[in-house]
């Protein structure tokens, strides 16, 4: 599959105690905006910081493969890895505050390394900087890039996180929780710019959240993932329209309370994501699961039910 | 990555354990007076009859080094006991004790501390005297500021916790609440303060008789034994090695048994 | 924190105030101890002697010494560029050595190098200086063949010489004081290292020499700098057994000469300049933390 910009394949992580992913495997193809979602806790993040080699001290790969434009990049080390990985995806980090030095100015976390890259001046770069924080429905740009991160509103924070993740052209984009963490009104409109820059720039996309709605305005494909592994995948009108698996309907049902009015009947998904004996191939979801039967308790398969849709449950 | 008993706590304790040894041993036995003169045998090297030698006036400097290892090491406890003692309770003090009277107890401390250590310490030990005790009692001086910092910034921590506030609303009297709810949570940290202290004591306590402001002769002390040997250098550099090398391995010693409690109760970096 | 330092100040010159026993010692006899006091003007009662002091302080007058016969003040500022220079020097030495030292060290962790700075900071705690001084002054007699002894140079006559006359005093100062220096420099490398604006600045695609060197460090800078900060005033008290081995008249050795002349005014006056020196030099460190290194804190301390 030459068009596969990112392959994730069955991809185990541990920490000392016990499984954290056990066998994720995952594809984002040219173009393509997939999201990542399910509950916090259950291991999206950890599946970008192995992708991203940012994974905590005591965790570690135990098996799997991740291809990047063809190049394991779980191997590479050092300069390899920055240049076949790092310059090549943009990445916008979930918790701003922590991904920005707060003691330098945002103009030159937003430009040293473009102009390391490219070899550009500085001025080169700044003008790029700020015609790209334009783009991001941003003013006073000349303000804000000689600013430091602390002085900025969350919203604006996260507008330069994803201008880094721009500043490339890499044409491939990754988020993680683009959309938590602020206020409702700031969410609409990080959301909106989301959208903005997928119609303008047809750019591929991970997206990994737990925000539904949003999920459903942008991705064109859906994981979703439960207890360290893929529970159900396909196009983004399958996973709303027909979702298999109880955990995906039961994310949706949440998700839709929003629009729907306090009173009626909730779905509760009650309890906790499950820590451990997550290598288990038995259902780890049934001990929360609403509609369990006496096949819940059997090794799973990964089941097709169209092309595109797989789910993995007995139902 | 942390072991519970890293290298530096075994190579502390060993050292430590060594020079503790020779020092008790010093008050039963040394192989000589260590205050005889000799004068026919001035100068010697080791030999089998004086296993590290003789100074400029004959004294078998084996024996000399056994005392002066007890002298400061007691000297070096006395002062770090009372000194920490006086901090802690002064870091008590403020950290119970209303807003006003706080502030000048940590005002009096930061000045005691902001001030060059040697140059408050000659002035303490000019003022005081010369000898063992007003040393002591400079170097105790010098050890409060530390220990009332430490100890009050912990109390002051371990008051914003639950346990001590639910403690507090029960009426639980103060003496108690100090000794039964305070101290405890803190004595790990004390203790790692401790024995590094005792260290640095032992270093301001030579470098006092080094200038000729510590114990006087004709006792021996470490200090004074290398000052003395300062004098021969260039004839006779011998003289220099048995004081510097003890008095290294006693501070050496007390900073690695320090950095292995530390590393012990699982404190952040080595 | 200008307050503070006012606070601290006035502490300090309160001691002073009993310079009185200082200068006399506990071994001197009734009879000296009037003769001396009525000498000094101490008879006097003890505010109006401590207003006067301090009224001859404002003009910088810091009194008579009794031993050299000479104005306090002309004493020290002759023998004040000695020390400053002995302090500035080794500090920066300490500085270099503990920068380079304690990146590497980060850096490279658990590697040989980090072992090595480690060495070198339980070393540097452990080497009494003025054994240390006795070891040099050794090795440079008998293996580069030059005699420190006594061969003071002063900065007026030859820089070169002056600088090669207090070489082994900056060697010994700088050792005591790298240190401390270096496990902080590590300590808050690896800090800033452990940060996630650091893995972040990675991933954006910026080489890992830049992510250290212009990241990492600028947030690592400030605790060392603060220390250096303390290091320098105390090195301006500190240096007297260092300067009293290798025979050089600064700072240090006219304070352990007065104290042991009993020279009541020399003390006081050295006291209380020293004193000021460490106000001014921890004000002068809180400025270039707030202006140079950490802009952000004068606005996170008005929230």
């Amino acid at each position: 599959m030459p068009d596969n910009i990112l392959t994730i394949d069955n991809l185990y992580v541990e920490d000392t105690s016990t499984a954290i992913l056990a066998g994720v495997s995952l594809c984002v193809r040219k173009g393509e905006r997939v999201a990542l979602v399910g509950e916090s806790g259950c291991g999206k993040t950890m599946t970008l910081r192995t992708l991203l080699h940012m994974l905590p001290e005591d965790v570690r790969i135990r098996s799997g493969s991740i291809l990047f434009k063809g190049t394991d990049v779980l191997s590479l080390k050092g300069r390899k890895r920055r240049d076949l990985l790092y310059r090549q995806l943009g990445f916008a980090g979930q918790n701003t505050s922590e991904n920005l030095h707060p003691l330098l100015k945002v103009g030159r976390q937003l430009t040293d390394f473009y102009r390391e890259i490219r070899k550009c001046s500085r001025a080169e770069a700044l003008e790029r900087a700020e015609k790209l924080l334009v783009s991001l429905s941003l003013d006073d740009t000349s303000r804000i890039l000689s600013s430091y991160p602390g002085e900025l509103s969350g919203g604006m924070r996260q507008r330069v996180s994803i201008a880094i993740a721009l500043m490339n052209e890499t044409g491939f984009l990754i988020a993680d929780e683009p959309t938590s963490a602020l206020d409702a009104a700031v969410r609409v409109q990080i959301e909106d710019l989301y959208l903005k820059i997928a119609q303008e720039t047809h750019m591929a996309m991970l997206l990994v959240s737990h925000d539904l709605s949003f999920v459903r305005k942008l991705a064109d494909r859906v994981y979703v993932m439960y207890a360290g592994k893929i529970v159900e995948e396909g196009l983004a009108g399958e996973i709303f329209s027909s979702p298999c698996h109880p955990y995906t309907k039961a994310l949706i049902a949440l998700s839709d309370i929003r629009n729907k009015s306090r009173d009626e009947d909730l779905d509760e998904l009650g309890g906790y994501v499950p820590r451990d004996g997550r290598d288990d191939p038995r259902c780890a979801f049934l001990s929360r699961c609403a509609s369990s039967c006496a096949e819940c308790t059997k090794p799973l398969e990964y089941r097709k039910l169209s092309r595109t849709h797989y789910v993995r449950c007995v139902l | 990555m942390r072991k519970r008993f890293s290298f530096s706590l075994i190579a502390g304790i060993v050292l430590t354990g060594l020079i503790v040894l020779l020092s008790l041993i010093s008050v039963f036995y040394t192989p000589y007076d260590g205050e005889a003169m000799d004068l026919m045998n001035r100068f010697s090297l080791p030999s089998a009859e004086h296993l590290l030698g003789t100074d400029h006036f004959g004294r078998d400097i084996l024996s000399r080094v056994m005392d002066a290892c007890r002298r400061a090491l007691s000297g070096g406890l006395l002062s770090v006991t009372l000194g920490s003692l006086l901090g802690i309770m002064l870091g008590l003090a403020a950290s119970l004790s209303g807003r006003k009277t706080r502030e000048l107890l940590m005002r009096f401390t930061d000045a005691l501390a902001a001030f060059p250590t040697i140059l408050m310490a000659l002035m303490l030990a000019a003022a005081l005297g010369r000898g063992l005790l007003p040393s002591v009692a400079a170097i105790c001086i010098y050890m409060i500021p530390s220990f009332s910092r430490l100890t009050l910034s912990m109390a002051d921590e371990a008051r914003s916790r639950l346990y001590i506030k639910a403690a507090v609303s029960y009426n639980v009297p103060a003496r108690r609440l100090i000794l039964f709810h305070l101290l405890p949570p803190l004595l790990s940290r004390l203790l790692t303060q401790l024995t590094s202290s005792i260290g640095s004591a032992v270093l301001l306590e030579s470098s006092l008789s080094f200038l000729g402001l510590g114990i006087q002769p004709p006792s021996s002390s470490l200090g004074m034994m290398l000052s003395e040997a300062r004098n021969y250098i260039l004839t006779h550099p011998y003289q220099a090695v048995p004081s510097g090398v003890v008095l290294m391995i006693m501070l050496l010693g007390f900073n690695l048994l320090g950095d292995g409690i530390n590393n012990m109760f699982g404190d952040r970096h080595a | 924190m200008l307050l503070v330092s006012i606070i601290t100040f006035i502490a300090l010159s309160v001691i002073p105030g009993n310079a009185a026993l200082i200068a006399l010692g506990t071994e001197a006899s009734a009879a000296s101890l009037d003769a001396v006091s009525s000498d000094l003007g101490l008879d006097q009662s003890f505010s109006s002697r401590l207003f006067s002091y301090y009224k001859g302080l404002l003009s910088l007058d810091f009194g008579t010494s009794s031993y050299f016969g000479q104005d306090v003040w002309t004493l020290i500022l002759q023998r004040l560029p000695l020390t400053v220079s002995l302090a500035l020097l080794s500090l920066l030495a300490a500085f270099i050595l503990s920068m380079l030292l304690g990146c590497a060290a980060a850096i490279y962790r658990e590697s040989f190098i980090d072992a090595f700075s480690r060495i070198i900071v339980q070393l540097s705690a452990s080497l009494p200086s003025f054994w240390l001084s006795l070891l040099l002054l050794l090795f440079a007699s008998r293996v580069l063949g030059f005699s420190q002894a006594g061969s003071y140079v002063s900065m007026s006559e030859s820089i070169p010489l002056f600088l090669k006359s207090i070489s082994l005093a900056v060697i010994v100062l700088a050792v005591g004081e790298s240190g401390p220096l270096l496990r902080i420099v590590r300590i808050s490398m690896i800090g800033a290292m452990e940060e996630d604006w650091f893995t972040a600045c990675q991933v954006k695609g910026l080489s890992k020499r830049k992510a250290v060197f212009s990241y990492a460090l600028r947030s690592a800078l400030s605790a060392p700098v603060s220390l250096m900060g303390l290091q320098l005033a105390k090195l301006l008290g500190g240096t007297a057994i260092v300067e009293s081995i290798f025979a050089l008249p600064g700072l240090g050795r006219l304070f352990l000469t007065a104290v042991e002349m009993r020279d009541l005014n020399l003390v006081q006056g050295i006291v209380i300049f020293v004193s000021f020196a460490v106000v001014m030099m921890n004000l002068l460190t809180d400025l270039l933390l707030r202006v140079v290194i950490n802009p952000l804190s004068a606005s996170e301390d008005r929230k």
